[in-house]
């Protein structure tokens, strides 16, 4: 080691956690999990739900702040630097100018019309990533006490009635109460989306419908819903649908999830492997 | 203050820790995306991002594949970019060694849709197929299904990549799929013409008209 670099470990070390602390800051993630699931579209009737293993989700969405600074921080995803590939011609369009918010966008506000392709690259650029459908829907059930309440009618009559309302301003997040595991506006808010948003083999327009369809899907037999009664869920199953990799809309933003902390050592989130 | 802010400050302090040969901080970081490029860690210095460029031909209204810069293994076990047949005309679909059902036929109608081109035509078009099984298809399943299907050669590749690229590739090609309880893959059978720089000039997943597909064959090797 070089004469005067002794205290240079430490010093960096101590940065080092200054930063990542100030990313937990930045992006509050809150652990939970394991847990099953039950998917809308199982294999089939009668499946074993899903299983979610310990994992870590954002309190709330992010916001156009934090949406700001990764712009800031990484040109290519600004607003006309974006390719086509990555997000349409909505992209971040409710903002003055590629890094100027104005006047009628508050930074606390979630951040909307960001394509899955941009939410990916924001939560990968502070080492997280996207929650899977499952780890979404897994942490979307849960009111404030129990860890699975889509059976009861208060809690789906809730979700529904802000499915019908139409969209007005967006409130500052965090806008509601806490669930179970402490995560809040995952019904309310915005639309989300999840890393295998492009999971459902179902056509989302019964229009394209042509003879001999059932022969273009590996396993299309086992396309069941399991529960034609919980129509929030199928709401969202359905507009996940309809989305493409560069779609964005005014009601869609995201939130990031990470795998759960190791035991020891890590002090902040593991990136995916 | 940002927490690339705060990096930079470090880095600034460790330079002033290390003045004896010490060399300037290397940028280590560039962008996260475009995709499948490993994560950055809020680890950008300012002034340190020299990353502004996007890829040769990537205009904003660029709707080219080959940004996705995906890694892929062939049949044949070699390292290839998604852009192994850039500058050339591209039949490309997504498909998995185990499965039965489409997926041989998707790779029949490819094969047909080839054929059916004339000879100066065929020797335009090449095949690129992107496994939907990262799990479970590595290069010796790539090679037994590239010579069951009898197109074992240079201008067929069947690939596999990570999850991550197989997501994207999935994502910008329009294809849906889920594995099934089962090791079974669910997924739309979708066979997209790419020209020379990547585009999808036409794609669909209707087994029964393959008359977009020859019709944009047909006029990109003309």
């Amino acid at each position: 080691m070089r004469p005067n670099s002794a205290w240079a470990l430490p010093l960096v070390l101590a940065c080092l956690f200054a930063s990542a602390a100030h990313a937990g800051q930045l992006l509050p993630l809150q652990p939970l999990g394991p847990g099953k699931i039950r998917l809308l579209y199982d294999a089939k009737a009668g499946a074993e739900p899903a299983s979610v293993k310990p994992f870590q989700l954002m309190v709330r969405p992010v916001t156009n702040q934090e949406f700001l600074q990764f712009v800031t921080e990484h040109p290519r995803w600004r607003r006309g630097q974006a390719t086509a590939l990555f997000a349409d011609a909505g992209y971040l369009s409710h903002w003055r100018e590629p890094l100027v918010l104005g006047d009628d966008v508050r930074p606390n506000q979630p951040v909307v019309n960001v394509s899955w392709f941009a939410s990916k690259a924001f939560c990968q650029a502070y080492g997280l990533r996207l929650p899977s459908e499952a780890e979404w829907e897994f942490a979307a059930a849960a009111d404030d006490r129990k860890a699975d309440a889509r059976q009861d009618p208060a809690f789906r009559e809730r979700i529904l009635s802000w499915y019908s309302r139409p969209l007005t301003t967006l409130p500052d997040v965090p806008a509601g109460a806490a669930n179970r595991w402490g995560i809040k506006d995952m019904h309310g808010v915005v639309w989300e989306w999840v890393y295998d948003f492009n999971n459902n083999v179902v056509r989302g327009d019964s229009r394209d419908r042509r003879d001999g369809e059932t022969a273009e899907f590996c396993g299309a037999t086992s396309l069941n819903a399991n529960d034609t009664s919980d129509y929030p869920s199928f709401m969202r199953y359905a507009f996940r649908s309809s989305l493409s990799g560069s779609s964005t809309a005014g009601s869609l933003g995201f939130r990031c999830a990470a795998d759960a902390r190791r035991p020891s050592r890590a002090k902040h989130a593991e990136p995916r492997p | 203050m940002s927490a690339a802010r705060n990096v930079g400050l470090c880095l600034l302090l460790l330079a002033a820790a290390c003045t004896k040969g010490a060399a300037p901080a290397p940028h280590t970081h560039p962008d996260p995306a475009p995709p499948s490029t490993p994560p950055a860690l809020h680890n950008h210095a300012p002034g340190h991002e020299h990353d502004h460029q996007l890829l040769p031909g990537a205009e904003p209204s660029s709707t080219s594949i080959y940004q996705l810069q995906a890694a892929l293994r062939d049949q044949d076990g070699q390292s290839i970019g998604l852009d192994h047949f850039r500058g050339q005309i591209v039949l490309m679909g997504m498909f998995y060694s185990s499965c039965t059902n489409i997926c041989p036929m998707l790779v029949g109608r490819v094969k047909s849709l080839q054929e059916q081109l004339d000879p100066d035509a065929r020797k335009l078009v090449k095949v690129l197929l992107v496994s939907l099984d990262p799990a479970r298809d590595n290069p010796e399943a790539l090679k037994r299904l590239a010579a069951t299907h009898g197109v074992d050669q240079p201008s067929w590749r069947f690939t596999v990549g990570s999850e991550d690229a197989t997501r994207e590739i999935a994502a910008a090609l329009g294809i849906r799929y889920r594995e099934l309880t089962g090791g079974e893959i669910n997924h739309t059978p979708v066979i997209a013409v790419l020209d020379a720089e990547g585009n999808v000039r036409t794609r669909t997943e209707d087994f029964g008209d393959s008359a977009p597909l020859m019709a944009a064959l047909v006029k990109l090797s003309e």
